[in-house]
């Protein structure tokens, strides 16, 4: 591993040596569509490792303003030439576009999607994976790390959300995304922006799945594609009440 | 659920309605230029489907029931007398393909505008490409979030909302809200010069085959039905076939009463005439009227089977 000076940005423990939580921040202003309206400030557009035994898994790879930032991170956390898996947990532009610099970087042994007719890289295997909606399903990525893939109601295009059970981490995707990072409680409305249908859509049997995810597993840590991570497992079943009430609030019956 | 593919499934987690399937290359590769009992005689170049506009792309295969089945990614190239503008990149597995049939659509013209309907890789892959092959171009549409997906042409991107419309010269293509949409930043547009509505992501329906395996959400035709109009094909898509590419691809539309969204679909048509309607992943529809019906019937049909269940 290489010595921190001169990182751009340095990876975050999210637990213990098992978990980093890697990318950097952006303005979040009018020109992000995921937005709340009136809404400026930073906000951080992560990628996780998850590192165990049998090596590590990358999730999701971060904006493509942030290539240099995850690419250092990854040289900080990893050996020089060491294999990674990689899950994107949507195939939207914001967690794939940075695999072919990954690949061009380490081995790249798969990437695993969710859909979407295709992904960007160069020559990793690209490997399908399809949980129906309300389930989930238990991969091996990598010889011993075993993580679930769940596939939530509150989503739009097919998506993951990846919890680790070594570590009680939730990885949520495009879901928990309003943490402020000020100490302040986010509003979990501001992270509905890009859920436009619930509006129209009877949104309890989704509220109650959120609470079901999170309610069934041991979860220690909420770690969303954008916005600060929730810590601690009070606070991560308290926002999981919190996000459920307003899916309640927003739903046209 | 497939189990060879080097992932191994400690036996005994996956929970039922989880599949996994060895998706690669082989089985989502560009598809073969066939030609057999196709009526496009060279699909290497753009198909002319108006005056003044291009239908571009590829097909990519998959296999539906063992049968090589392909799906559209389409880019549709409208020319004025005064500006060219593209409708959707393409797909990056076919960025060569549509570069060159860009190049000899335009005839020793420049591309002035690139219009990707929102930004995911279908339909904005190719713009990096697009870019520097044509270094004047601007990138129009919601263009929010492309300056973090391609921070170096960042000063090339220009907002413009429904509503807003381009003189092309001769033709005014014009911005519209989507109607039926994945992402919230999707736009509609139409060119008013071959009166034609370009959709993106909807009215895209399965014609003539089986439906797809599971695991497929994509509207597939035959190898030799490719670049086709509606009425070109063997037999117009059956409301079932519709419903089945609309639930799948649309998730949301399960749980939505789409009766405002083709409302408003209805009255936008009444305001702009519109004889071809060109989604990305579909075949070009030329009979308009009974398309609608179709499709507001499947959507009807997926959303009263999911509040049965
Ligand atoms: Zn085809």
């Amino acid at each position: 591993m290489n010595g921190s000076a001169g990182l751009l940005a340095p990876p975050v423990g999210l637990a213990g040596s098992r978990v980093h939580r890697l990318g950097a921040e952006i303005l979040l202003d009018e020109h992000v569509s995921w937005c709340p309206e009136g809404v400026r400030r930073r906000q951080p557009v992560n990628a996780y490792l998850i590192r165990g035994e049998g090596g590590a898994v990358l999730v999701d790879t971060g904006v493509r303003r942030h290539e240099a930032e995850v690419l250092q991170q990854l040289d900080e956390l990893l050996d020089p030439g060491e294999p990674i898996t990689i899950l994107l947990t949507r195939t939207e532009m914001e967690c794939c576009l940075n695999v072919p610099a990954i690949e061009a970087r380490r081995p790249v042994d798969a990437v695993w999607y969710t859909g979407g007719i295709t992904v960007p890289r160069s020559t990793a295997p690209a490997r399908r994976v399809s949980v129906e909606p309300g389930t989930s399903l238990d991969v091996e990525l990598r010889p011993g790390v075993v993580l679930q893939l769940v596939s939530p109601l509150l989503r739009l295009l097919p998506t993951l959300w990846v919890y680790d059970p070594p570590s009680g981490v939730l990885l949520t995707s495009d879901a928990f995304t309003y943490a402020r990072g000020d100490g302040e409680a986010g509003d979990p409305m501001e992270g509905l922006v890009k859920f436009r249908w619930f509006g129209g859509a009877d949104t309890r049997p989704i509220a109650r799945d959120v609470l079901r995810v999170i309610g069934s597993r041991r979860v220690t840590a909420i770690g969303p594609g954008y916005g600060f991570p929730f810590v601690g497992e009070a606070e991560c079943r308290r926002e999981a009440a919190r996000l459920a009430a307003c899916l309640e609030e927003v739903g046209g019956r | 659920m497939t189990n060879d593919d080097g992932a191994r499934r400690p036996a005994g987690q996956a929970r039922a309605g989880g599949r996994m399937s060895a998706d690669d290359d082989a089985a989502r590769r560009p598809a073969g230029q066939a030609r057999a009992g196709g009526r496009v005689e060279n699909l290497d170049a753009a198909r002319r489907i108006a005056d003044g506009v291009f239908w571009l792309g590829g097909c990519l295969s998959a296999f539906s029931a063992g049968e090589e089945v392909h799906y559209h990614v389409s880019s549709y190239l409208v020319v004025g007398s005064r500006a060219s503008l593209l409708v959707d990149t393409g797909d990056p597995a076919h960025r060569a393909l549509v570069l060159d049939q860009l190049e000899a659509a335009l005839g020793g013209r420049t591309l002035d505008y690139v219009f990707p309907t929102h930004p995911e890789i279908p339909h904005a892959g190719n713009l990096p490409a697009l870019l520097e092959r044509f270094p004047e171009a601007r990138v129009v549409g919601d263009v929010r979030d492309y300056a973090l997906h391609f921070p170096e042409f960042e000063g090339r991107f220009d907002a413009r909302r429904p509503g807003d419309s381009i003189d092309l010269g001769g033709r005014e293509f014009r911005f519209l809200p989507a109607h039926i949409r994945d992402l919230e930043n999707t736009v509609w547009g139409h060119d008013s010069g071959a009166r034609m509505l370009f959709v993106s992501d909807g009215f895209s329906f399965i014609h003539d085959v089986p439906l797809p395996d599971g695991d497929d959400d994509e509207p597939v035709h035959r190898p030799g039905q490719c670049r086709l109009f509606s009425g070109e094909m063997p037999a117009p898509p059956s409301v079932e076939q519709a419903a089945y590419g609309t639930g799948r691809a649309l998730y949301w539309t399960k749980f939505v009463d789409v009766s405002t969204a083709f409302a408003e679909i209805e009255r936008m048509l009444a305001e702009l005439p519109t004889e071809l309607i060109g989604p990305a992943h579909g075949n070009v529809i030329d009979d308009v009227g009974g398309m609608l019906a179709t499709s507001l019937a499947a959507h009807r049909r997926v959303y009263d089977d999911a509040r049965k269940q």
